[in-house]
């Protein structure tokens, strides 16, 4: 029966003849996705690191290294290594939770999940300027303990984690629903415990979706802006994260700067892009693996 | 497909369904509802009185300018895109795939600065358009342009896992009945992916209204010209007239809390088609 299911695979795959546009009506359509592509997205990315290496490498390293800089570097990489863990967890259960249980107010989680893609990212930090500000509720209480939310690295961390929210989750919910619950199911089955179920049967099934999802909320945690700006206070040196480093620097007009901090980031996005393809290409490769293996057996 | 009924929570499920919930109400709701309370904590007359701003006008009109001419083209592309990469084989197409995230996987203020390198006085493109005498940066065209690339990717995303999911099979068949290209697509694939296609347009029309970043960075936020709602929002908030933040706010929230409803019923809908046995 697997044998069957193989076949119809490979040939859903291949389109034949009937199903088949003629030549030039694919050429022309995947021409115009293709020079769409090229257009609004490689050619910016391409213009970025020509020009932050058109007064030479050197000017480059120093414009990476100068303190404030390298600070910003720092502070970025921090805020992203707290707020993925965060939302690698959040993002894990919620899908777990939606995907494999019925429960009173799933509807609304799914819902609520695409909010940070729903608000602008300005409305976002503000939120948290009235949740946490000076004249908040919680205002004067976190003035006389001392604690410092807003205009410091907390804020940084929540508006990213807010903002980067959706995309492990979103990365998950679609895999975790194709594949069913009949595997864990087995395992429940067989006698293993809940916590052994997840580690043995989904979480291998679903770590390249996991992976990728993983990269891309920490390239949006890096890259974050709007909502990371109104929350931030623009102290330089001390909450600046890269990306309004580089608005500042631009508006200095000291250019050069500016494009080398950016092909830092533009980097960072074609690094992720990368990955991506890997693990995709990974996985469709084991998917196949596991079809001739299916085939043979049967 | 699998047909099967998930388990109802046990105890320790409920319990961590109740955190989950408890996290997405203090983190997402309640700061949404203290922006309404914001808003209107002045009274009803400053909060009008802010509305009708001539500066707040002209950033609603070039928002919902910007919505305008966006939204559109990001549904064609978008559908165009996801159609081919779920329907054909050919190659460069992984390339697409790739692509296709490029916009999230970039920091919007790198994706401001890129415009500004290619359309800005001294830049590839916009050293040719200046003799024609078109002003892309600093001007609405700019604003578009960033709009529709940190857009780019709600619909194709929202689309092809769903076409992918449904295949090729009545596509097939009604080419084999003799339906054309055209016909087919009209009858047959824009109906299965109809609920998708409308919640991706209403993601993408919430997108562009609120973007905040690549626009930063490319509109100059001459205010009553250039400068669209979310840079009001800042620029009012840097001013120190909080009501008038929370007013524009508000209404940027209301848009998402309108695409969530909308989302809402659309996935009610596609589920429904998807459980009805034809």
């Amino acid at each position: 029966m697997s044998g069957a299911v193989s076949s119809l695979n490979r040939r859903a795959l291949r389109a034949t003849d009937a199903t088949t546009e003629p030549l030039w009506v694919r050429i022309l359509l995947t021409a115009i996705a293709l020079s769409f592509l090229a257009l609004f997205l490689v050619i910016p990315l391409i213009a970025v690191f020509t020009e932050a290496f058109s007064r030479g490498a050197d000017v480059y390293w120093a414009a990476i290294t100068e303190p404030d800089a390298w600070h910003a570097i720092k502070l970025t990489l921090l805020a992203a290594a707290i707020s993925v863990p965060l939302n690698v967890v959040f993002g894990l259960s919620a899908a777990w939770a939606i995907t494999k249980f019925h429960f009173r107010g799933k509807q609304a989680l799914i819902t609520l999940i695409d909010l940070p893609f729903a608000v602008s990212p300005v409305v976002a930090g503000l939120i948290y300027v009235l949740l946490f500000g000076a004249q908040s509720w919680l205002g004067p209480w976190l003035s006389d303990n001392n604690i410092k939310i807003i205009f410091a690295v907390p804020g940084i961390v929540l508006a990213t984690v807010f903002v980067t929210f959706p995309f492990i989750a979103r990365e998950l919910i679609p895999l975790m629903e194709e594949q069913g619950t009949s595997y864990e199911e087995a395992s429940l089955t067989l006698g293993a415990s809940g916590w052994q179920t997840f580690w043995r049967v989904t979480l291998p099934s679903i770590k390249w979706g996991l992976l990728y999802g993983i990269i891309l909320c920490n390239a949006r945690a890096m890259g974050e802006f709007g909502a990371v700006s109104v929350v931030s206070g623009h102290i330089r040196g001390q909450t600046n994260t890269l990306p309004l480093h580089i608005e500042i620097l631009y508006n200095e007009y000291q250019f050069a700067a500016a494009f080398a901090a950016a092909s830092l980031l533009a980097g960072l996005a074609l690094i992720t892009l990368v990955v991506k393809s890997l693990l995709e290409w990974h996985h469709v490769r084991e998917r196949e693996k596991a079809v001739r293996a299916a085939s043979q057996q049967a | 497909m699998h047909t099967y009924i998930p388990r109802k929570p046990d105890r320790t499920g409920k319990v961590l369904v109740g955190l989950g919930l408890f996290f997405v109400v203090t983190l997402l709701v309640l700061p949404l509802v203290l922006i309404f309370f914001s808003a209107f904590r002045s009274g009803w007359q400053l909060f009008t009185s802010n509305l009708m701003d001539s500066d707040m006008i002209s950033a609603i009109k070039l928002t919902l300018l910007v919505a305008v001419l966006t939204v559109p083209v990001n549904l064609v592309f978008g559908t165009l895109i996801a159609w081919c990469v779920t329907k054909f084989q050919f190659f460069g197409k992984k390339l697409i795939i790739a692509l296709i995230d490029t916009p999230y996987a970039i920091s919007p203020v790198v994706a401001g600065l890129c415009y500004l390198l290619l359309y800005g006085n001294q830049g590839l493109i916009g050293g040719w358009l200046d003799d024609y005498g078109i002003q892309v940066i600093f001007a609405w065209p700019g604003i578009v342009l960033v709009t529709i690339f940190v857009t780019s990717p709600y619909v194709a995303r929202e689309l092809i896992p769903l076409m992918e999911s449904q295949g090729n099979d009545e596509e097939e068949a009604a080419i084999l009945l003799g339906a054309s290209g055209w016909a087919m697509f009209r009858r047959i694939t824009l109906p299965n992916i109809k609920w998708a296609l409308l919640y991706g347009t209403v993601l993408t029309t919430a997108r562009a209204v609120g973007e905040f970043g690549s626009v930063a960075v490319i509109s100059g936020s001459i205010r009553g010209q250039t400068n669209t709602l979310p840079l009001h929002v800042q620029l009012l908030q840097q001013d120190y007239n909080s009501v008038g933040a929370f007013t524009a706010a508000l209404l940027l929230a209301s848009i998402a809390l309108l695409t969530l409803i909308l989302k809402t019923i659309f996935e009610y809908l596609q589920n429904k088609k998807h459980t009805t046995p034809a």
